[in-house]
């Protein structure tokens, strides 16, 4: 699953850090996050959501399949 | 002659640009592996708390565990009724559970990613241990000579500390 976290997280000024404590979550989970590495549960999609104001599927797009 | 001169000049020009440019690139790299070294250490800290917060709830079940031990190896070599020695054995189960409790506290207390990994490791250990204990128990089996069956305990941390190595390298 591809993400457009991290240009989001620019749009709004924030550090890793500072997205991981909205978020409640670890810098390290954010970074995971936004390299692809890591595909955040379902929860943590809809928190990610929600506070750039968008929905699930405008931030996270499915990645082609191999 | 003039024309070598300026030849030499614009190539003393590229070099210096050319080193110019790596000496940039030495610092970036430089600043980049602090930062990163930094950020990981704050990482590393956050989770270290979580992990000496299980610690300390974990010591007196260790303490219990630890004494048992010792009451054990004391009454090998005693006539004692089979019955204290069950007793010994029951008495030790509620300390291992208290482990596991604290153990699942300290799993939640981590956050998803952190506890993916955990578990992660947890899982690679396990069935590292597994595949240790089978391998002893043939060695038994076939009467061959085979260490003593706790030293599977003894691998466990290490091998939990690999795999959860390991298992952090994955999602960095």
């Amino acid at each position: 699953v591809n993400n457009h976290v991290r240009e989001l997280r620019g749009e709004y000024g924030w550090s890793q850090a500072d997205l991981a404590e909205r978020l409640d979550v670890s810098r390290q989970t954010v970074n995971a996050i936004e390299t692809g590495k890591y595909d955040p549960s379902l929860p943590l999609a809809f928190k990610i959501a929600k506070l750039f104001g968008g929905s699930i599927e405008s931030i996270f797009v499915p990645g082609e399949e191999s | 002659m003039r024309n070598r001169m300026q030849a030499m000049s614009v190539d003393l020009d590229a070099h210096r640009k050319q080193a110019e440019k790596w000496r940039e690139q030495g610092r970036d790299a430089l600043l980049r592996w602090q930062v990163h070294a930094e950020l990981e250490r704050d990482d590393l800290l956050e989770q270290r708390a979580i992990r000496k917060k299980a610690g300390r709830r974990s010591l007196p079940w260790l303490v219990w565990i630890a004494l048992e031990t010792i009451a054990a190896f004391f009454l090998v070599d005693h006539p004692v009724a089979n019955f204290w020695k069950g007793l010994l054995v029951a008495l030790a189960l509620p300390p291992l559970v208290m482990l596991c409790v604290e153990a699942m506290r300290a799993l939640v207390d981590f956050d998803e990613l952190q506890r993916r990994i955990e578990l992660t490791a947890l899982a690679l250990t396990g069935m590292a241990a597994i595949i240790a204990l089978v391998l002893l128990l043939m060695l038994q089996v076939l009467k061959l000579p085979a260490p003593p069956i706790w030293y599977v305990l003894l691998l466990g941390s290490p091998t939990h500390t690999i795999a959860r190595r390991w298992a952090k390298r994955r999602y960095q």
